[in-house]
């Protein structure tokens, strides 16, 4: 840079910095606590834009769809029918700017916020919440790590990743014993930022404490522009079970790549990935998706509220209904819940209110909402999905199934 | 075995970066400018491909027809009506403008199409076939080659044509060249509509195999900017070249490295070059 751009540089900054700061002292005045007010502001931060604004834009429709239906139902009645609104935060997937953007919401006086998908992120932002005393819920970031720092503030929606890997795991030995597939040799790759190494090295544990051989796990970047390379190297290693959490971009990069270099599997076994329980990410890529199993946190598709769910939310965002909005819509009724009950915005009666949670109610495939010391749900649960002909269908547990699996898979030559 | 697919599989997706970058270097050669709008511009065209193949049936490949002109247009007129004005300003402001409209066409595009994945399913988007083991990409390969010749033509361009030696003294000597006749904003008009056209093709190429989002023109943007230093700046041809280098070690980094680390081949290779000749592989001076 030139010495031109240098000096102008410093005053510009300088700016910068004096706007922002008068910014943060703006929030200060609408503190209110136990008078009964209009609004309740919830802070919700998530990726709407950068590279995870596909997974953004589900959580902001759930998010949305909550607050509307609550706000119409006549919003939180031990609090004279104050209504909720959302402040949003966009983190476009940096840490940092994560970070910022919940300290903002909290200034502008959120009085419990959502956040933030990537769990990376979640990360970072939720110790802004912890340090200012304001309760945090993660819909779902499922890093162990999240949950294992001892916060006293933070509530976690989805089953953790440890806790996931081992359902995934032994759903898998099930699933290739049932049959009579091969899965001698497993192949873990993963995307290696927080979420995809936290899913990744718990799988691999898990998988081994099931008796199985890993063969390899590798990490690789999710922000590639291209991973042929990386899925050439796992075809070397002549794997018969290809288990895989990814990101957006990167899990349809692995897919072409493998259908380009004809590298077949008995089973592409995704954990916690999320377009794989999206079906609009199965109708865009059509045959390629196809057959793919998941292993993460589902909806119940069997009860009435959940087909009522899916119904209203494909009418009103011309989409189906993945985890990844349901989960912060579920976020929004579980605070909404404590709001309730605690009769106030207080962030201590508010905390208090959310350790006490206790909700069933909710379409979710898994047990009540509960939560234990570190913040975890302990109804939490993982099922497996599988997506033929671009339709997506749990096949597993039963009690949950709408579908057999379609096994075995055919090669990509015969699709 | 697995190292020749990963270098094989990095040439050709070099190739691409190659396209991406020789557009981009070729602004900067001429007009001093860093276009951060580069990869937006090509998301942009691809969003037209897969309107034209989902709304139309109209193959990828037909597209270029009018996605190449499209582009071409629309770069003639981001140069007239936006880069033009501050063409003498200081770096900073030249920075806020490009990003600016790199903001606007991405937020644009999420607004309108949404952020969701997208692709063209056409029977030859995995096409491939068997070159002694090595599996090789029949879009790909035929990407490779059509941005090979894309580049080629390029130099020949820049080299051979009245128009071509007008864009090359505007980049040595503006003043000299409006002095001689020359008339500035418009050869860079040309310059600007060339280089987003030549992106345009890149994107067109891209979508057979690859997928559409808002987004998707991010990685290649910051892969084309470590290209364009690496093949030296203004140097199209350089870019070219720094692009199947860059192919290719990523390739090979992907197969040797885990995760993340990959990238720090490309990075090594790029400080070795700045530490040893700063001026680019191929420095400045031989095709601009």
């Amino acid at each position: 840079m030139s010495v031109r751009y240098r000096r102008r540089a410093v005053p510009l900054a300088i700016g910068l910095v004096t706007v922002l700061a008068l910014a943060a002292c703006g929030g200060e005045a609408g503190d209110s606590s136990d008078a009964s007010p209009d609004e309740i502001e919830i802070g919700s931060i998530g990726p709407f834009t950068g590279p995870n604004a596909a997974l953004g834009e589900q959580w902001r429709n759930g998010v949305t769809l909550a607050v509307e239906e609550i706000n119409a139902a006549g919003g939180i009645k031990s609090l004279g029918g104050a209504k909720l609104k959302v402040l949003e935060g966009d983190h476009t997937g940096k840490p940092e700017v994560g970070a910022s953007q919940t300290e903002r919401v909290v200034q502008d006086g959120a009085v419990a916020v959502l956040g933030a998908l990537e769990s990376g992120v979640t990360l970072v932002s939720s110790q802004v919440t912890e340090r200012q005393g304001v309760p945090y819920i993660v819909p779902l970031s499922s890093s162990t790590e999240v949950t294992s720092r001892g916060f006293k503030r933070l509530f976690r929606i989805i089953e953790g990743s440890d806790a996931g890997a081992r359902t995934a795991a032994s759903q898998l030995k099930e699933l290739t014993a049932e049959h009579g597939l091969s899965a001698q040799r497993i192949a873990v790759i993963h995307e290696d930022s927080t979420f995809g190494t936290s899913i990744g090295t718990n799988t691999e544990k898990a998988l081994k404490e099931q008796g199985l051989n890993v063969v390899t796990r590798m990490p690789y970047n999710a922000e590639s522009a291209d991973l042929t390379p990386e899925v050439s190297k796992l075809k070397a290693m002549n794997p018969d079970i290809l288990v895989m959490s990814s990101y957006y971009n990167d899990a349809a990069l692995i897919l072409r790549a493998m259908q380009q270099l004809d590298f077949n599997v008995n089973a592409i076994f995704g954990v916690r990935v999320g377009p794989f329980t999206d079906p609009k990410f199965h109708q865009q890529m059509g045959a390629v998706s196809d057959y793919v199993f998941n292993s993460d946190v589902g909806m119940d598709e069997v009860s009435e509220r959940g087909k009522a769910i899916s119904a209203t939310y494909q009418k009103r965002f011309d989409r189906p209904l993945a985890v990844l909005a349901l989960y912060p819509y579920v976020s929004v009724y579980v605070l909404a819940d404590a709001l309730e009950r605690a009769g106030s915005t207080d962030k201590e009666k508010l905390t208090e209110a959310l350790r006490a949670t206790s909700i069933t109610d909710m379409p979710l495939a898994a047990g009540a909402i509960k939560f234990d010391d570190a913040g975890n749900n302990t109804g939490g649960l993982s099922v497996l999905s599988q997506a033929v002909g671009g339709k997506l269908s749990v096949v597993f547990p039963a009690e949950y199934a709408v579908a057999e699996p379609t096994l075995p898979v055919p090669a990509w030559k015969q699709r | 075995m697995l190292y020749a697919q990963s270098i094989v599989s990095g040439l050709l997706i070099g190739g691409v970066y190659g396209l991406i970058a020789v557009g981009l270097s070729t602004v900067f050669g001429v007009m001093k400018i860093i276009n951060f709008a580069h990869g937006t511009i090509m998301m942009v065209g691809m969003f037209v491909v897969y309107y034209a193949w989902r709304a139309l049936g109209v193959t990828p490949y037909v597209s270029l027809l009018f996605v190449v002109p499209l582009l071409f247009l629309f770069g003639v007129a981001v140069q007239l009506v936006l880069v033009e004005r501050v063409i003498d300003a200081p770096p900073d402001q030249q920075l806020i403008l490009t990003m600016g409209l790199s903001l606007f066409l991405l937020g644009g595009a999420q607004l309108l199409w949404g952020a969701d994945f997208r692709t063209v399913d056409v029977p030859y988007g995995n096409a491939a076939f068997d070159l002694a083991g090595v599996s090789v990409s029949v879009p790909r390969l035929v990407a490779f080659v059509a941005a090979g010749a894309l580049a080629g033509g390029l130099f020949w361009l820049l080299r051979r044509t009245d128009l071509g030696r007008s864009i090359r003294a505007v980049a040595e000597q503006p003043d000299a060249a409006a002095a001689v006749g020359i008339n500035l904003p418009w050869t860079r008009a040309l310059t600007f509509g060339i280089a987003t056209g030549c992106v345009g093709v890149a994107g067109t190429l891209l979508t057979p195999f690859y997928y559409v989002t808002p987004q998707v023109g991010e990685p290649f943007t910051l892969i084309a900017f470590v290209v364009v230093a690496l093949g030296g700046l203004g140097n199209p041809a350089g870019a070219f070249v720094g692009g199947l280098l860059v192919g290719a070690i990523e390739g090979l980094g992907g197969a040797l490295l885990p995760g993340s680390t990959k990238q720090l081949l490309i990075f090594i290779v790029f400080l070795l070059v700045l530490v040893v000749r700063p001026q680019g592989l191929f420095g400045r001076r031989v095709a601009l």
